[in-house]
Parts: C-alpha cells; structure tokens; sequence
C-alpha cells in the first residue's frame, strides 16, 4: 500500500481524474496524463474507471429529503433568533444541536391542540365570553403591536410570554396561511386590559423568502368597530404604528390585523391568494 | 444589514440550499435524524455567521463547507479506527466493472463502512464534484494523501458494491467499533 506522503502512484493519479474534466492538464497527473496518451490500456482504464464515477455519483445524489423539513429549520432559526443564539462554527455541536426544532409529531399534535381548543370555543360559543368585555377601538387595537419609531419591535415581541389561550383559541386566517411557516408553539401574547389573560396573540410568520411580518389575533368582540373585509386586502390599510391591514373571518369571528416589515402587503396577498382576481 | 434583511437572506438560504445541505450531511453520516441535525446546526451558523458571507455566489460552497466542519467536528473523538481490515477488503481489481445503476442504499451501505478519513474525500469528490486540489484545501492536507485516499477509496468502494452486486459470500466488517 502506498504511503500517503510518496508520491502518488500512477493508478492513484487516474483515480484522482474527474470524469469530463481538465484534470489531467494538472501537472500533478503528468504521469497519468502521459500514460493515457501513450497506452491503449490505461485509455480503456480511465474509461471505465470514468464509468464507475459516473455510476457512483448519480447514486450519491440520490437521498430522499424528509417531508416538512423546511419548516423545520425555519422554525429553529425563528427560535434560536429570539433566545439570541451564538453558534459557533468552531465548536458545532451536530448530536444536540442547541434548540432542537419542534419535530413533525410535535408540530401535528401542537396544531391538533389548537384545532381542539377552536372546536371547544366553538361548542361553547362565544356567549360565554364576559359581558363587561373591555373594548377597543380598531385603530387602538392596530397599535397594540410593539413598536418603536414607525418599526416594529421584534426584540420586545420576542420577549413577550407565550400566548396563554385562556381568553380564546388561536386560529390561522385560512387554509392560505398553512404556507407561511408554522409557528404555533411560538404563539406571543399581549395583556393589555391588565387582568393577566391574554387580550391578543401575536404570530410570526414568513412566506417563501420574500416576507416575514406578524399576525395580531384577537376576538371581533374585543374590538368597537371591527374591520368590515372578510380577507386579507393590500388595498384596505392602516397606518399606525406602521402599514397594516385588518380583517375578521366571520366563522371564527377572529379580528387579524397584519403587519408586514420583511417585503410588502402587496407581495405578501400574491403569494397567499395567487389565484384571487 | 436590518433584522428584517436577515431574516430574508436566511430564509432564502434555506430555501435555496436545505435540500442539497441534507443530502451531503446524509452521505457523511448516514443517519437521517444526524444528517437533519447536522442541517439545521449548519443553518444555525450560517444565521450566526452571516456577516462572514460576503459574496452570495459562493453561499452554496460556503454552506457545504459548514456542514462538513460540524460532522468532523462531531467525529474528532473517532478518529482512530483500524484500517487494516480496509485495506485488505480495498484490494479487488480496478478494473471490474458494476453492471447497472448503483443502488443509493447499498452506497450508503459502503459508505458507512469506511473509516471517515477515506468517506469525507469520496463524498467530496462524488457529490460536491471537488477536484483532488479543492478537496485537499477543505481537508487541510497533501495532495497525495488524497490521492491515496481517493484511490483507496474508490477501491473499497468497487468492491463492495461488487461484492454486494455478485455473490453472497460474507465479508468481513470493515471497520470494527
């Protein structure tokens, strides 16, 4: 066996030989390339040695990607943002990574947690809600997103405690917003009456590569004069603290109002309703 | 470069590269749940390191990259394994020929039997299609050493997908634990 510090032999120098490349103008493979040249025999051992490569490395791409993986990877980079992770390239730790992503069994049991709550308010309607329910105004409740100098503030909404579900269930907008990245376990949630229940969730979101924005969620019934449209609309905005457009589904009667300071409204309504006229 | 900016470039990197990120993790490591882990541990990086990023163009290699220092990294404490039985088991004839396609589970197969040193140069050179240069580069060592272990390599990896195309006899593990 040859030592890795002699100088290559001749059969390790063809093995080295990308198939349909230069490489063996390299000087390093003067020897091969001279061989190649000079021997009818070393052509028919580069040819099926190129065969082989061939072979192998149409086999090496082939590896399934599991199902949902996207997802998450962008849910333990929305985490790892929010708890100020510092990985180090030089001390990466593969076996436990340092905030594992919530697995797909979890995401599906998160989401089942969520759709059973919904169908619990439903069944026992939004009737049992308090009648001295606190209201706001629907421009009070635009604001109600953290925000500072016309920007909204990421830091503190990361810092906001997770969303405590006791005043409602959390719902997304539409099966169209089952393409933004599903964040249920990072759900925010916003006390602003004081009474230390959650008046308002707020879910981070992104669509493709192009927008990230939240969603403020909270009860029709909270707000005075909940917005009129029934769906997202880039045309029907707000402007304070910054853009944003508000709507309620009249099934779950849930007020969204969207905000968006990754890419715009606009893009973000064509890419959740591409097909809408 | 803004939060928000960011948060676009990440999610563009992965959406752009999570796909090839796993499937090079997968071939260095040959588990699903550490190629997945070593995925994410490198997108982690990338999202830490992003300043480090300066050209878009070379995001690709930039994050292969990563992935390959996580799993070396990972494998530092296994470093010494025996190779005789390797070399033993890499001494077939070069010039055998596979008949048909290779199967991608037999090849993992192999490729879990080697000792890492000779896996990371053949992945390299099959799936990142690096030359012997680039790949002495990445590995920090002599030319020649990866020729010899290119070489060796491929050898093993002849045979025993030969072996595993042909006849049943049992051979022996290549390295033990």
């Amino acid at each position: 066996v040859n030592h890795p510090t002699d100088k290559p032999t001749l059969r390790e120098q063809l093995d080295a030989v990308r198939p349909d490349s230069d490489d063996l103008r390299d000087a390093d493979l003067h020897e091969a390339a001279r061989a190649v040249e000079a021997s009818e025999q070393w052509q028919q051992t580069l040819a099926r040695q190129e065969a082989f490569d061939r072979q192998v490395a149409a086999a090496m791409q082939a590896v399934e990607v599991p199902e949902g993986l996207q997802s998450r990877l962008m849910a333990a980079l929305v985490d790892a943002r929010h708890q100020g992770d510092e990985s180090d390239v030089d001390t990466p730790q593969p076996a436990e990574p340092p905030q594992k992503p919530p697995t797909r069994r979890r995401t599906i049991l998160q989401v089942a947690a969520v759709a059973a709550s919904l169908l619990l308010a439903i069944a026992t309607g939004w009737l049992l809600l308090p009648r001295d329910v606190v209201q706001l105004t629907l421009e009070e409740t635009r604001q109600q997103i953290p925000a500072t100098d016309g920007a909204i503030d990421a830091a503190t909404i990361a810092r906001l405690p997770a969303f405590d579900e006791r005043n409602f269930a959390f719902e997304l907008p539409d099966p169209a917003w089952e393409r933004t990245s599903l964040m249920v376990d990072r759900l925010k949630g916003l006390d602003w009456t004081g009474d230390g229940r959650h008046d308002g969730a707020i879910y981070e979101f992104t669509v493709g590569r192009r927008v990230h924005g939240y969603l403020l969620v909270v009860p029709a019934s909270r707000i005075s004069d909940p917005p009129a449209s029934t769906r997202l609309s880039a045309s029907n905005l707000g402007y304070l603290p910054v853009p944003n457009t508000a709507w309620v589904n009249p099934t779950t009667k849930l007020a969204y109002i969207c905000y968006v300071d990754q890419g715009d409204l606009q893009t973000l309504q064509r890419l959740l309703y591409p097909h809408a006229a | 470069m803004s939060d928000g900016e960011r948060v676009g470039v990440i999610a563009e990197l992965v959406e752009q590269h999570y796909e090839l990120l796993y499937r090079f993790a997968y071939r260095l490591c040959g588990s699903a749940a550490d190629a997945e882990d070593l995925t994410q541990q490198a997108f982690l990086t990338a999202q830490a390191k992003l300043d480090q990023l300066r050209e878009p163009a070379k995001a690709r290699s930039w994050l292969l990259t990563i992935v390959r220092n996580s799993f070396l990294k990972g494998k530092r404490r296994q470093r010494f394994q025996l190779f005789e039985t390797f070399d033993q088991l890499s001494h077939v004839d070069p010039d055998s020929e596979l008949e048909g396609p290779v199967d991608a589970e037999e090849l993992q197969t192999v490729l879990d039997e080697m000792p890492e040193e000779f896996r990371t140069p053949i992945v390299l050179y099959y799936f990142q299609e690096l030359s012997y240069k680039q790949i002495a580069d990445q590995m920090e060592i002599p030319i020649g050493t990866v020729m010899s272990r290119l070489s060796r390599g491929k050898s093993f990896l002849r045979g025993r997908l030969l072996h595993r195309l042909g006849d049943d006899a049992p051979l022996p593990t290549a390295v033990d634990p």
